[in-house]
């Protein structure tokens, strides 16, 4: 069986659990809205302050909403230990880190959309000016997340504490996300050309590359019994 | 009258040497030398903490050795490729299926991660095998310990492995039920394949299995053929062996 | 490394780190000439600094130990991991105590965006997520291998963060150890020199200590083992 059919039935097994439970969805979408609300009555931002500080508020949302959602996904995996049946397939774990990966890209994405007008509103902000930009900002920024956390999250999967240990080991670890991230969605906020971000851009995508191949070659590791 | 299991392909030679297996300070298994030949049928007898479990999952290749060697067909597991799990069926003390997709579905994702082509097929042939055609789009949540405990032996049969290990297999099954398992476990080893199964009941078990091995503090205290009488026996080693340790 | 030559090694390391120390001292707050700007607090660089690249120095341990602990399966990797990991976050908190303490000191603010502080902070995050990790495992080689992944990924995360930061043009901080920047007189080379060796020195001794430290407990568990047999 080749690496992308495994990875495709992880992916295609993931996305039906979700879609008949929902779980991970609304965990994200729930505590990203209610972080929006909270950041909305802290801050209270005219809409020029909004701008300043909005990239920040958005993206520490999407990452802490992220951190909920991942160890939601992963629980899936942990009860009726699923993954002992993961370790038993003759599948290469890279497939399976694969598979996993591109079902978490894809749910915080779509969580991620939903949310953005959330942010939008709360904040008078104008998103959806350059729409090809914000979404690659999303797409690169939410990969990157995604890729530490389905390793992460297998990590802290089965530890005591693991509501804890997601969260310590990851926000560390994706803070040039957070930064790059961040500076990017400021630009694109203040209208100023997306040249400006192509150091921010550049990271990004060294920062998924590095990442994506790392985690691949060492969830074997995390994986085992 | 069901039919025969198409043959196996070779059933593998297992060998362990000197295999030991910690968890921190707890020794597991300790220094354990056997060979499996090629279509055995063993059962695994023992107390709790005996090293059943442990046992199976080392040879399933859930767990690495901590000391000694575990051989397939002359291969150190440490040099066996991924690809060779397709040889082996393991029903662990889990049952390690999703919870939120039925019966068949579950059947379909493990089809495609062992690569069966006509995954589709092979679930339904394997479901009015185990008798859960009925409940194929039942969500697992939905089903009773015992049709759990069969989708997951039809989940380990679905590649048709050479080895079926499997851990107290009997555990949450109904007598009858247990007596089908029976049946379709001699089947197995008719058709050439290794079957290492574990269990509580002494007498129960015994009876399908050619050989049998007896598991104490991790070391075996009887590995022999089945013979009559051979329950009694054991029974006296185990107290005998209890009564050592108590001392 | 038999307990006869492992306390021959220690002792020449501690006399070594010992006299370092001193002289170290000594250059630092003697021989040193008074830094122009910011006066005498300005000679809590010679911590501040080599602090960092001890820490930064033992973080690189840790990854390479997490690769052998991963290649091998032996412990004495996982050992070497966790000691270089524990004796680098105290010198990573020294970094983060002595910042903050000079910053106050000399432009009125604890915390700067300084991109090579910030760097610092993630690193010590990664290093008590590294250690916490362990924490919650008891079982040895599952510690091992799941903190060797962790220290295999937060070391080669390090320089992403340092680039990050660096490529942020909001807030252009003020830059600890901006003597560096702006020459540093041969005397404070030669000072920060000597603080480096002083620093390594320790670094190393504290290394080897904890070290044997672990080895004592791995063989505590052996003898356990050897006993129910």
């Amino acid at each position: 069986m080749s690496a992308w059919r495994v990875a495709t039935a992880l992916l295609r097994k993931d996305l039906l659990a979700e879609w008949r439970t929902k779980d991970v969805s609304t965990a994200i979408l729930l505590f990203g809205f209610t972080i929006a609300v909270s950041f909305s009555f802290a801050f209270e931002p005219t809409p020029d302050e909004a701008r300043v500080i909005a990239g920040g508020l958005l993206w520490l949302g999407f990452l802490f909403s992220a951190v909920l959602g991942l160890n939601r996904g992963f629980a899936r995996e942990t009860a009726n230990n699923c993954l002992e049946a993961l370790r038993l397939a003759p599948a290469d774990p890279g497939s399976l880190y694969l598979g996993k990966l591109l079902s978490n890209v894809l749910l915080l994405l779509v969580a991620e959309l939903v949310l953005l007008p959330v942010f939008g509103l709360f904040f008078n902000l104008a998103l959806w000016s350059r729409p090809g930009w914000l979404l690659l900002i999303l797409l690169l920024g939410t990969w990157g997340v995604a890729a530490l956390g389905t390793l992460f999250s297998a990590v802290s999967a089965n530890t005591r504490m693991q509501e804890l240990m997601l969260p310590l080991l990851l926000l560390p670890l994706t803070v040039p996300v957070l930064v790059a991230a961040v500076d990017l969605t400021t630009l694109l906020l203040f209208n100023r050309p997306m040249s400006e971000g192509s150091m921010q851009f550049r990271l990004l995508a060294g920062f998924d590359i590095i990442f994506t191949l790392l985690c691949w070659l060492l969830f074997g590791y995390v994986l085992e019994e | 009258m069901p039919p025969p299991h198409t043959p196996a392909d070779r059933s593998p030679r297992i060998v362990l040497q000197q295999l030991s297996k910690f968890f921190g300070r707890f020794v597991a298994l300790d220094r354990l030398s056997l060979t499996f030949e090629p279509g055995e049928f063993v059962v695994v007898l023992g107390r709790n903490g005996a090293g059943k479990t442990t046992l199976l999952r080392t040879l399933a290749l859930l767990l690495q050795p901590s000391e000694g060697e575990l051989q397939f067909d002359n291969q150190p597991v440490s040099r066996l490729p991924h690809s060779f799990k397709q040889r082996l069926g393991f029903v662990g003390h889990e049952i390690a299926l999703y919870d939120d997709l039925t019966a068949e579905e579950n059947l379909h994702f493990f089809a495609r991660l062992y690569g069966i082509n006509d995954g589709v097929r092979r679930a339904a042939e394997v479901l009015a095998e185990m008798d859960l055609a009925d409940r194929a789009t039942s969500r697992v949540r939905n089903l009773s310990r015992g049709l759990k405990q069969r989708l997951a032996l039809a989940r380990a049969w679905l590649h048709q492995p050479d080895v079926l290990l499997l851990d107290e297999p009997a555990t949450g099954l109904d007598a009858p039920t247990r007596e089908r398992m029976h049946e379709w476990l001699a089947r197995c080893h008719q058709s050439g394949r290794t079957v290492i199964a574990s269990s509580h009941d002494l007498a129960e078990s015994l009876r399908p299995a050619t050989r049998v091995l007896l598991l104490e503090n991790g070391r075996a205290l009887f590995d022999g053929p089945n013979a009559p009488g051979l329950a009694e026996e054991l029974r006296a080693k185990l107290v005998a062996a209890a009564r050592e340790g108590a001392r | 490394m038999s307990d006869s030559t492992y306390h021959r090694v220690s002792l020449a390391v501690s006399a070594t780190a010992l006299v370092l120390l001193l002289y170290a001292f000594y250059q630092v707050f003697f021989i040193v000439p008074t830094e122009a700007k910011m006066g005498i607090v300005q000679r809590i660089f010679y911590i501040h600094m080599p602090s960092a690249v001890v820490s930064f120095n033992l973080f690189f341990v840790v990854c390479i130990a997490s690769i052998g602990y991963l290649k091998t399966r032996r412990l004495s990797w996982d050992r070497a991991a966790v000691s270089a990991a524990e004796v680098g976050t105290i010198f990573c908190a020294a970094v983060l105590i002595t910042g903050p303490l000079w910053g106050k000191a000399v432009w009125g603010i604890w915390w700067t965006f300084d991109p090579r502080l910030t760097t610092t902070l993630v690193l010590f995050l990664i290093f008590v997520g590294y250690l916490m990790l362990r924490l919650y495992q008891p079982e040895p080689h599952r510690r091992a291998r799941l903190s060797a992944v962790v220290g295999i990924i937060g070391f080669v995360n390090v320089p992403i963060v340092y680039l990050a930061n660096r490529f942020r043009g909001q807030h252009p901080a003020p830059v600890l150890g901006g003597g560096e920047g702006s020459g540093l007189a041969p005397e404070m080379v030669v000072a920060l020199l000597w603080s480096l060796a002083a620093l390594h020195a320790l670094g190393l001794l504290l290394f080897m200590q904890r070290y044997r430290l672990e080895r004592m407990r791995t063989e505590v568990n052996e003898l356990y083992r050897a006993l129910r047999a």
